[in-house]
Order: structure tokens, then C-alpha cells, then sequence
């Protein structure tokens, strides 16, 4: 059945039965090619969908999905929520489905990048003869470049009917380089509209020059030294401290930014925003997940707590408005969530920041982050690589080494900010952080 | 699922591009998640997944192609563009359908579909309340209660027919301490391959006091040293260790390209001669156990290291072909929308000799890792780390304080080599384990064992 038929069926069942209901429908499709050393290696067609029916009762939120559009779906969506419903739990106050009143931003004009199997193939055959210009050491030389396209629709019994769309292509360049016995591995990506935009060669450079920097390293003595975080690392931090932000674990008592806000969290120069109609964001979204309007949202200005993410539900309960940050899966309820996250650039760049370390580490790779590093207390302690910096320039290679600290104590020692803001893997656009002392494990005393 | 017809008519399209083989998962899975926090329901997820992927190998060339759409026109239309993919002409027929015989492994006997919500959720309120009330520090605890029912249907053009049913649950609790300053978790999460009859082997009381007890010391502990010690890694989810430093080193997707430390050793003494390690698809009831792997190849139980030798890679169809080397039923993807690759189910190094006791006794200065959370490894240096979730400091043979916030790294081949104690107390833990086919679960397990050096992260 077309999607939107079945959700208009499936809303008109829903009404007729509870006293509130909303469907949720995401769908992605995705063409990409990978070449493994010059070779087709995999060709993907990827086309899925889901649809969520979450229903308002008595004071009782009930949910289930489906990925399967067929008539049996409506009966079998209609019996799992009304069994939720069956459960009895007790009433809460709970904020209705939202009407969507408000006002969306503009979208920018975006072009959507089609996928054209020939032209991609040629492609990335100019970008492999790039990586082997590049070096002479490859072992494995990995190219991807896709077109992937997201859809999603909410609506709902009281009225509110939004609908979007999202598509970009996206190009990565992964290579293991081998030099005797030893290996090391690059990587690189970026993400465009229009294909003619990205430069192949800078993206083959990179990659290449990201495992030949590795090659020879060693590790340290343990001790506290002055760090510069790169900023795709520092970018990997803030994602893990994104939680603390959600006003969900704030309620849950398992935040360790409760009870902070208008405090003094971070040093003064760590600024953080919210927004996904940030010129950087690769995804840009007018309205989020519950259909309230998106805003570009301050979350620490100057080292000052301001917000928290917020969705209907933690809105309603702190009393405050919600701020358009609400996530969900067709799969779960909807979550506070951070669709884009980005800081405020410093004046100096990247060699004036080693230059004012003078002697430190410089982090360039974090591994771990799942599991060495606790959300709730903000404790971690991660295996580390990257490199001396030795008289204010990047010096030897360094690997085997751990990091440890607090995420609070980290922002609250960012002496300085880089300008070189990048875009990361995590959706983020962050730049490199000088962080006054960090604690260092190495293998000699 | 589809009709054996229809089946042939997909596969029939798909090779129209010249590959020599072609191949359907299709799934339909049933899933329930209820998590209790705040003394009450927090979330619930009852849903149902249902979708096909499709295959093609021609030489070392692979196309995949997954839809959740199942009507008949939309898989002939992916095939279509499936074949297009390909520059070739058609050769392959498929062969006639052989149905495999059904499988069982794991002998489920109570399907969670046959048990009421309600059941499932007074469990989750019966260990949060466990959890909460095991010691006034304990200020906030969740339970989370889950389930699947997978059933699955691989065909190819070779005339494979199997079709495969996985049922599985889990229950995990997690507890939060606080001494009014910092926040410590505790987590306990064991799962199997078993129906409701799960909760005839696991207490839920007992895993939420665990979770609690965990939280209860770690809120009491010390920041961990820092720098190169022995350290001592106990049972269960310490096989971590073995999963990192090695088990990813051995999947066929990283040997067959050369780019695994583990490349070429075949043969070769890469362990210390403590260390028999194996992987088992087929263990009752085990968390990553199934009668057919996602290729539909019988799972089957893998010697991997004897006696510190190589034996044997983890290996799947397409790579086994690039290598020479037949299937060892390793083959796993997350779902339909994953194309299979070399994986591992349940992977432990087997029990040795020593004591606990004498480990323990036998080590001046270490750390000593009771329990562990989970880690990860870059396969071409190596490197692995992961994360100590409830640590001791140990002295002159003897256990003196509780230690937080450790990681442990090192690089696979080396620590392999020092292993030099393996104790007698073996036992699994389970978790969900990343890779390129997406997130499994898949059991790993030890005895307690020491390694003679490894950098601890502390600070």
C-alpha cells in the first residue's frame, strides 16, 4: 500500500478509537559503489521504511510500528497499542500530540545529488589514480561515494501535517598503507550536493597523509601534559557529552550538567549551539521529530549553561517550551536529541595554537568512547594516538597511550579555541581546543 | 514469507546481469523492549520488522539490495536493477530448491509472543525495586526487558532452502550510585537464546543486586593507577580481552585483504601455549548460537588457537572464495538490510589449570579486573582498548581497594604472548558486538587469567 494512503487510513482507525493519535513515518533510500584496489567491490541499492502509530489515552502514551505497509499492518498496529493501553499503567501529565502552529524557517536550496552509475565509476577511478599518486605504500586502497535520500512525515488528530526531505552524496576514501612489517590506515570523507565541488586530490592527500603520519610511533612517559584535542577528535568528546544536554536525563537525575544551568561549566571560551539550519549541517531540518519547528538554540554561551534539549514531554514537565530538538526512531518514543551540533571558532589557527602549547601532546585519534567513557559521571579514560609537540610544531608520532579526566574539568581547562572548524563524521562542525593539563598514561613511568 | 515460486522469479531476474550466484534473506522479526526507570513504565517498543536482501557475486564483485516492500513487483524491480549493476550477460540458472533440514540448536520452549506483557513488565518493576533499594547510595536504577523472535528464509541459486527461527531475551539492569558528588553505574546484562524459559535459569533479582553492588563499590573507589602493570581479567565478559585483542584479527573480511596482524600466521605460534581459544555457533542456548549462519551454512564449533597455534580464520562465502578456504559458518548480519560478512557467535579461550586464589596470590603489584565493559580494536595495527567496570588495586598477593575509571590497551599479538596464568573457573558474558553487517549479538567468555604487562589508563 502507498505510504500515505496507509497512514490516512491507519490515523482515520486510530481516532476513531483513542482520544489522541499520531503517525510517524521515516524512510531512507541509498545507491553507493565501492571500489576495494581499483575493483568493483559492492554495489548497494538500500530502500526501507517504518511507520510508527503512538496513541494518547487516559493520560497513557502507547506506541508500536511496523515495516510492512499491508492491510493486516492497520489491525496489527491497532492491537499492539490497545495491549500497551491494557497494561493499566497510571495516568500522567502528559503533553498532547503538537497541533504545529508555529512557524518553519526556510529551507536553504539544496540540490540533491543523483547517483549516475558511469559518472561515479570514472569518479572513482580518477580519485583511486589520485591515492596512488599519492604513495606507493598501499596495501588496500577502500572508495565509496553514494547518494542517500531521507523522507519523513508526522501527522496527527490534531491537525498537524509536516513533511520532509534530506539527500546528499557522500564520498570516503579509506586506505591501509604498509611499510615492513608495520600498517597503519587513513581516512577521509566529505559530503556534498554536487560532486564537481569536491576536490579528489585534497581528499586522496589527506587520507594518505593521515596513515603516513602514524608510521614509527611510540609511546610516552605518563605524566600531566598540555593537550590540543584535534577538532574531528574534540567533536567525538562533545558527542559523548551530548546526553548530559538532554533535559530526559536531567529529569532522570542521570545529567551531569543537573542543576547547573546558568552556571559557569566550561572555561569562557567554549561556546555550543544547536542547529540544524547551520550552513555546515549536511541534513538541514526546519521542523524535528515531534513537527515542532527547529531553532538555532544556545546551549553554553561564554562557559554559561543556558539550555537544555528539550522535547514535548521534558518541555511540558519543567514548564518551559520545547526547543524543536525531539529524535525518534519509527521504532521508539522521541528523545531529546541534537540533530546538529557546532562552536564558536577562535581567531588563531591551527600551527598559532601548537605555537602557544610549545611543548604538550597533540590528540589526534580517540578510541573507545562507547565504553571508556561514562556519560553519567562524565569520567573517561580513552586509548589515545597522536603526536609530540615539540618548540610549538608537531613533532614525533605517538600511539599506545591513554587520556583520562572529567568531560566538566576538560571544558573548564580549554585555554584556548582553534579557527579550523570541520565538519565531523558525528555531524558536528567543532574546531581544535588547547586544554591547560590532561593526565596521560603511557607504558614508562 | 515468500512462496518458493516467487523465490525463483527474483533470483531468476537477478542473474540476468552475469552473476554466478545469487541469494535472498528475507526476515520477519518480532520485537519487544520495555525499560522501567522512575518506578515506572519509561518506554516500550512492540514492533515488527520485515524485509528482504538480495545478493549477487560475480567474481569478487558483490551487488546488495534490500527493500521492505515484499509485493511481488517492487522485488522484481529491485532485481532488475540489481542484474543492471553488473556488466554481464546471463548465464547462471537456478537450481532446484533443496529444503535443509531445520536446525535446533537451542531447543526453545516458551516463545516470548506466548507470554502477556504484563508478565514482562512486573519482572522489570520487581528488579528495579532490587536495584533501588540495595543501599541508600543508589539513586536512580532502570530495567530493561527484551525480546525477539526472528524468523528467517535464505535461498540461492545454488538450490539452498533454509529456514531458520531465532528466539532470543535479554534482561539488564542498571544502577546508578552517588555520594552527592560524582555518579557511578552498575550494569548486569545476561542474555541467551532462549524463549521465557530464560527467567527458569536467571533470577532477575539477582542481576539487579549485582548491577547495585557493582555501583555501591565503584561510588567507594579510588581513581585507578596509571601505567604498565600485570593485570588479572576475570571470567566472563573479561573474554572481551580475546574478542578485541584477537577474535576481530581472525574474520576473514580483514585476512582475505591482508590488512589483519593475523595474516599468513596459519600454523604459527602467535599465543602464549596457555591459550586454546574457539568460536561456537552451536552452543545451547549460547547468546550468539543459531542453527544456520546468515549464509544459510550449518553454525558449527571452531578451533581457532591450540595451544598458542593458529588453526583456523572465522570465515564466509565471499571471502573464503578470495582465500581458498571453505565456509566455517560464520557468515552474520544484523538484519535485511546488511550484506553478510565473516563474524564472530561465541568465542572464549577455553579453561586452564590455576586457581583464582593462586592468580591473585601469585601477583605483587596489578590491577585486578572483576568485571569489564566493552572495548574495540583497529584491526590492521592491532591496537585494542576497553574499559574496567569494576576494578581492584592489588598488593603483595593480596586484594586491597576498589579502583574506577581504568581502560586497558595494547596491541593483539603482544598481549596474546603474555598471557602467563589461565585459571580453571571458566564462564560467558554476553553483549552486542559492531561491525560493517551491523550489530550482533555474540557471546564471549574465559576463565579468570593474568597478563604479565598492559598499560592501564588511569590518572
Amino acid at each position: 500500500m502507498d505510504k500515505h494512503v496507509f497512514a490516512e487510513k491507519l490515523l482515520a482507525a486510530a481516532q476513531d478509537r483513542f482520544q489522541e493519535a499520531e503517525v510517524f513515518f521515516f524512510g531512507s533510500t541509498a545507491t553507493s559503489i565501492e571500489l576495494y584496489n581499483g575493483s568493483l567491490e559492492k554495489f548497494e541499492i538500500a530502500d526501507s521504511r517504518g511507520l510508527q502509530l503512538a496513541v494518547l489515552q487516559d493520560g497513557v502514551k502507547a506506541l508500536a510500528y511496523t515495516e510492512e505497509l499491508t492491510e493486516g499492518a492497520i489491525d496489527y498496529l491497532l492491537d499492539q497499542v490497545q495491549a500497551v493501553l491494557d497494561l493499566g499503567q497510571p495516568a500522567e501529565d502528559l503533553p498532547g500530540f503538537y497541533a504545529g502552529k508555529d512557524t518553519l524557517r526556510p529551507l536553504p536550496d539544496q540540490k540533491k545529488f543523483q547517483l549516475d552509475t558511469e559518472a561515479a565509476m570514472a569518479s572513482l577511478q580518477a580519485l583511486q589514480a589520485e591515492v596512488e599518486k599519492c604513495t606507493a605504500e598501499a596495501k588496500m586502497i577502500t572508495l565509496e561515494l553514494g547518494a542517500s535520500a531521507g523522507e519523513e512525515f508526522i501527522c496527527n488528530s490534531k491537525g498537524l501535517d509536516r513533511s520532509g526531505e534530506t539527500g546528499q552524496g557522500q564520498i570516503v576514501v579509506y586506505v591501509v598503507l604498509a611499510r615492513g612489517e608495520e600498517m597503519q590506515n587513513g581516512f577521509a570523507f566529505r559530503v556534498f550536493s554536487d560532486l564537481e565541488d569536491i576536490n579528489l586530490a585534497a581528499l586522496a592527500q589527506e587520507a594518505v597523509a593521515k596513515a603516513e603520519a602514524n608510521f614509527g610511533g611510540t609511546s610516552c612517559p605518563s605524566g600531566q601534559y598540555p593537550v590540543i584535542i584535534e577538532n574531528d577528535c574534540f567533536a567525538s568528546l562533545l558527542m559523548a557529552l551530548s546526553s548530559a544536554f538532554s533535559a530526559e536525563s536531567v529529569q532522570k537525575g542521570v545529567s551531569l550538567l543537573k542543576g547547573k544551568m546558568g552556571q559557569q561549566i566550561a572555561s569562557d571560551h567554549f561556546s555550543l549551539y544547536s542547529d540544524p539550519l547551520h550552513p555546515a549541517c549536511p541534513a538541514p531540518r526546519n521542523f524535528d521529530d515531534e513537527g515542532v519547528a527547529t531553532q538555532k538554540l544556545c546551549l553554553v554561551d561564554r562557559g554559561v549553561l543556558k539550555s537544555y534539549l528539550h522535547t514535548l514531554e521534558t518541555a511540558k514537565k519543567e514548564g518551559t517550551e520545547p526547543t524543536g530538538t525531539a529524535s525518534r526512531s519509527y521504532k521508539g518514543k522521541a528523545s531529546p536529541w541534537a540533530d546538529f551540533f557546532y562552536m564558536e571558532e577562535g581567531d588563531k589557527d591551527f600551527d598559532q595554537l601548537l605555537a602557544e602549547v610549545g611543548e604538550g601532546i597533540l590528540i589526534t585519534d580517540l578510541q573507545g568512547l562507547h565504553s571508556g567513557l561514562d556519560p553519567i559521571s562524565g569520567d573517561f579514560s580513552l586509548a589515545a594516538k597522536g603526536f609530540a609537540i615539540t618548540d610549538g610544531k608537531k613533532g614525533r608520532p605517538i600511539k599506545q597511550i591513554t587520556v583520562a579526566g572529567n568531560l566538566i574539568n576538560l571544558l573548564e581547562g580549554i585555554k584556548e579555541v582553534g579557527a579550523d572548524a570541520k565538519l565531523s563524521t558525528y555531524d558536528s562542525y567543532i574546531p581544535s581546543v588547547y586544554v591547560e593539563s590532561m593526565a596521560i598514561a603511557g607504558d614508562q613511568d | 514469507m515468500l512462496k518458493k515460486s516467487q523465490v525463483e522469479g527474483i533470483l531468476t531476474a537477478a542473474l540476468m546481469g552475469g552473476a554466478e550466484f545469487a541469494e535472498v534473506f528475507v526476515e520477519d522479526k518480532d520485537n519487544t523492549r520495555l525499560s522501567y526507570l522512575d518506578d515506572k513504565l519509561d518506554s516500550i517498543s512492540l514492533g515488527r520488522d520485515y524485509g528482504l536482501g538480495l545478493r549477487l557475486i560475480k567474481g569478487f564483485e558483490q551487488v546488495y539490495a534490500f527493500t521492505s516492500d515484499l509485493s511481488e513487483k517492487n522485488l522484481l524491480a529491485l532485481a532488475k536493477s540489481s542484474a543492471e549493476a553488473l556488466s554481464g550477460k546471463s548465464g547462471q540458472k537456478v537450481m532446484a530448491f533443496e529444503n535443509q533440514p531445520a536446525r535446533q540448536v537451542n531447543m526453545i520452549r516458551i516463545l516470548p509472543g506466548e507470554i502477556a506483557l504484563r508478565k514482562k513488565l512486573d519482572l522489570c518493576k520487581e528488579a528495579f525495586h532490587t536495584a533501588k533499594d540495595y543501599d541508600p547510595c543508589i539513586v536512580q536504577a532502570s530495567a530493561m526487558y527484551m525480546d525477539e523472535d526472528q524468523k528467517v528464509l535464505i535461498a540461492n541459486s545454488e538450490g539452498l532452502w533454509v529456514e531458520d527461527q531465532r528466539v532470543r531475551t535479554r534482561f539488564m539492569v542498571s544502577a546508578v550510585a552517588s555520594d552527592g558528588k560524582d555518579m557511578q553505574t552498575g550494569f548486569m546484562g545476561p542474555g541467551a537464546s532462549q524463549g521465557f524459559e530464560f527467567f527458569e535459569d536467571h533470577d532477575v533479582n539477582a542481576i539487579a543486586r549485582e548491577a547495585a553492588r557493582i555501583a555501591t563499590t565503584m561510588i567507594k573507589a579510588d581513581y585507578a593507577p596509571s601505567g604498565a602493570m600485570p593485570v588479572i581479567m576475570d571470567n566472563a565478559f573479561g573474554g572481551v580481552l580475546f574478542h578485541e585483542a584477537c577474535g576481530h584479527g581472525l574474520e576473514a573480511s580483514f585476512v582475505s585483504k591482508g590488512v589483519s596482524v593475523y595474516t599468513g600466521k596459519l600454523g604459527q605460534q602467535i599465543a602464549s601455549p596457555l591459550v586454546t581459544a574457539l568460536d561456537d555457533g552451536t552452543l545451547l542456548n549460547g547468546w550468539g548460537s543459531s542453527g544456520y549462519d546468515d549464509e544459510g551454512t550449518p553454525t558449527q564449533r571452531n578451533l581457532l588457537i591450540e595451544n598458542g597455534v593458529l588453526k583456523s580464520y572465522l570465515v564466509d562465502r565471499l571471502n573464503g572464495k578470495r582465500m581458498g578456504l571453505a565456509s566455517t559458518g560464520s557468515a552474520r548480519r544484523q538484519n535485511y538490510r546488511y550484506a553478510p560478512t565473516s563474524r564472530m557467535n561465541n568465542t572464549f579461550i577455553a579453561a586452564g589449570n590455576s586457581t583464582r586464589e593462586d592468580i591473585i596470590a601469585n601477583t605483587e603489584y596489578g590491577l585486578y579486573a572483576k568485571s569489564l565493559g566493552g572495548g574495540s580494536v583497529d584491526v590492521t595495527t592491532g591496537e585494542f582498548n576497553f574499559a574496567v567496570a569494576e576494578g581492584y588495586l592489588v598488593q603483595d598477593g593480596k586484594i586491597v581497594k576498589p579502583v574506577r575509571g581504568a581502560s586497558l590497551i595494547g596491541t593483539g599479538l603482544e598481549v596474546l604472548q603474555k598471557i602467563d596464568m589461565v585459571g580453571d573457573d571458566f564462564a560467558l558474558g554476553q553483549g552486542m558486538c559492531g561491525a560493517s553487517s551491523g550489530s550482533i549479538p555474540a557471546a564471549l567468555g574465559q576463565p579468570p587469567l593474568r597478563i604479565s604487562k598492559l598499560t592501564v589508563g588511569g590518572r
